[in-house]
């Protein structure tokens, strides 16, 4: 599974940001960012496929679980920020009282019951892509498309 | 409902507003009248809908502890 912020589709409201901080309690995982030119862009974690973080963690706290999110052990991480300085996102935050790093696990809670993650079910742009991942062909398609549009 | 106070909204109502006319709230997002909870664009002012989203989420968990006397 895939969760992916559709730029084109995102009007910057920022409800996917408040929705995720409601649920973690103030600490979002999925920022708007406001480019100079005024654009929102949420960043959050791609749960890329060769994954970066997972590779460079001296510990194997970050793995990939059977829907392929990639989640953070926080028992096991150290606290080291070798992720945190590969991440091509900027995706992971570090809390500095516990000494872990955290990120988006994909609403692992809600999945675990059977639910979408909050961010996907609550934007009111459907920009928020979660569903299996299309493949390389999608890509191209999309990229095609983007390209067009431009 | 709205970005300001629905008419009529007058002093009567015991419910304080600040100057430009939003609802003054404190930390569990009751109003100045016991009770009655405010959250949104009505409290903040105009802004963007994620920020009235979780406003309105805070204070829908408030009003629970508050019903439920968690926290009075």
């Amino acid at each position: 599974m895939k969760l992916l912020v559709d730029f084109n589709a995102c009007i910057g409201c920022e409800t996917c940001e408040a929705v995720c901080d409601f649920i973690h309690e103030g600490r979002p995982n999925i920022r708007v960012v406001f480019a100079s030119n005024g654009v929102g862009v949420p960043i959050n974690c791609r749960h890329c496929d060769d994954a970066p973080c997972m590779a460079v963690c001296p510990v194997n706290a970050i793995t990939r679980d059977r829907d392929g999110a990639v989640v953070i052990n926080h028992e096991k991480c150290i606290g080291c920020l070798m992720c945190l300085s590969v991440c091509p996102f900027g995706a992971i935050s570090y809390e500095p009282v516990v000494k872990v790093v955290y990120k988006c696990n994909m609403c692992a809670e809600r999945r675990a019951e059977g639910l979408k993650p909050a961010c996907h079910e609550m934007c009111p742009a459907n920009a928020i892509y979660y569903g299996p991942d299309g493949g390389e062909e999608k890509r191209k398609h999309v990229a095609e498309l983007i390209s067009r549009e431009r | 409902m709205g970005q300001i106070p629905t008419p009529p909204f007058g002093e009567s109502s015991g419910i304080e507003t600040d100057r430009k006319g939003r609802i003054v709230v404190d930390s569990r997002h009751m109003t100045s009248r016991e009770g009655v909870f405010a959250a949104g664009d009505v409290v903040l002012g105009p802004s963007l809908v994620g920020r009235a989203t979780r406003d309105g989420l805070y204070a829908g968990r408030d009003i629970h502890l508050w019903l439920t006397g968690v926290r009075t």
